[in-house]
């Protein structure tokens, strides 16, 4: 059977596209007003104010672009971190923790933006009150907190760590078996194909054509490598390949597997979509919600590669082994 | 999919091929639109000629289980399952509705009649 307890898994999936949305919404308030503003902008634009709400330090323009998204890296590295959360408990701060930067991100660019529009002088900026500065961090600490409600009501408890043994296909001696099977989720893709446009529109007119330019290029090579991959089982090895194309590929050779079972993965499981790596202990391609193929290798990685059709993988998988085992 | 062969078996081996590749398409485990494994990775794969693989996949496409697509290889189509069985079960009637010395215009009434 392909299908699964759909219900619950589509709910996470949400969930994680939910989370991504924000993420997302937190760059695009800290870049854009700054990027729509820039030419009413002065060269050198206030950033720091004193208590009594005059702006006492400031910074050239075209770097001051790059500071929300300086504050979304941490947002960035932390939803990657979280995948080798060892501890489920620590994996659900990590979730507050990148929305709280994500949202710092996009509050900051806004009033940075708002307080230097059409000012002649960074010196002449708006006076922020000592309230605006509290509110820059209080509501970000709100939103976080917010999500940490969500994390530790909906963080699953690792589902990896006991599962039963495996199906196993019987084969004989001379029988010669093989299985491929093929997991994709195009949306994002899309997403950024259409956002595309838009971004390149905006960002030519403000000179900031070539950082744009790379960062959508990037965007565009990893989302094709990690939204489609095929694989493939056959009697040397266990192969993954990625994107359309498939010329990067992963290679499990049999000689190294121990067992493999098929089981229910979600996203947040590893902190979202992708290929999530942990030293020593865990690697996940996760394109989509649902069913998965887990490989348990000699070495105590373990890897989780999300594939319809997983049982049958799996029994394979165990089937070809014990022949190995048998006639070794 | 799960493609397993049996060379000791007397059924040829691009019978067993598409018998394979018939049973994934019914019971799912193949959707629509998905394609078949490349013929020669297939083949590679089982340790048979190329041909019977290639054989194997021209039968499921005549049944009109599968097509080929230029760029895409050998692809599911969407009235995969049901059509499959239901065309062995007409080749089956037509066999014996010929044996039996009944032409299509009789056959066609009898399965009328039926139902």
């Amino acid at each position: 059977m392909t299908t699964s307890n759909r219900p619950l898994l589509a709910r996470d999936e949400m969930l994680t596209w939910l989370i991504y949305a924000l993420l997302a919404l937190g760059f695009v308030l800290g870049i854009s007003p700054l990027l729509i503003a820039a030419p009413r902008l002065p060269e050198f634009v206030a950033v720091h104010w004193s208590l009594a709400g005059l702006p006492d330090g400031s910074m050239p323009k075209r770097y001051v672009l790059f500071l929300p998204p300086l504050l979304l890296g941490p947002a960035v590295v932390l939803n990657w971190i979280s995948a080798r959360a060892s501890a489920p408990s620590r994996a659900r701060l990590v979730l507050p923790l990148a929305m709280f930067s994500a949202a710092l991100c996009g509050v900051l660019g806004t009033v940075l933006a708002a307080a230097n529009w059409g000012r002649a002088h960074w010196q002449s900026a708006a006076h922020l009150a000592p309230s605006v500065a509290v509110s820059v961090v209080a509501l970000p600490l709100v939103f976080a907190l917010g999500t940490l409600g969500v994390a530790v009501r909906r963080w699953p408890a690792s589902p990896h760590s006991l599962l039963p043994p495996g199906p196993k296909l019987p084969l004989s001696g001379q029988d010669r078996a093989y299985w491929s099977g093929s997991a994709s989720n195009r949306a994002m893709l899309l997403l950024l194909l259409l956002g595309a446009p838009v971004m390149l529109l905006v960002a030519e007119q403000r000179d900031a054509l070539w950082a744009l330019g790379i960062t959508h290029v990037l965007c565009f090579v990893l989302l094709e490598l990690l939204t489609k991959i095929r694989v493939t089982v056959g009697e040397r090895e266990v192969r993954i390949r990625y994107g359309a194309l498939g010329w990067l590929s992963s290679r499990l050779p049999l000689d190294e597997i121990l067992e493999a079972n098929a089981l229910e993965l979600s996203p947040l499981d590893f902190g979202g979509w992708g290929y999530r790596w942990c030293r020593g202990k865990r690697t996940a391609v996760v394109v989509r919600a649902g069913l998965a193929l887990r490989v348990a290798l000699r070495s105590g990685r373990q890897w989780f590669i999300t594939v319809d059709d997983a049982e049958a993988a799996a029994s394979l998988i165990n089937g070809l082994i014990e022949r190995k085992r048998r006639s070794g | 999919m799960l493609i397993r062969v049996q060379p000791q078996d007397p059924t040829p081996l691009y019978t067993q091929i598409a018998g394979q590749v018939r049973r994934a398409v019914m019971e799912g485990r193949v959707k629509p639109g998905e394609r078949l494994p490349g013929a020669r990775e297939l083949a590679d794969a089982l340790q048979v000629h190329m041909h019977t693989v290639l054989r194997a996949y021209d039968e499921l496409r005549q049944e009109g289980l599968v097509e080929v697509r230029r760029g895409r290889g050998v692809v599911v189509l969407a009235n995969g399952p049901d059509r499959s069985r239901l065309l062995e079960l007409a080749r089956a009637l037509r066999a014996e509705g010929a044996r039996q010395g009944l032409a299509l215009r009789e056959l066609r009434k009898l399965l009328g009649e039926v139902g």
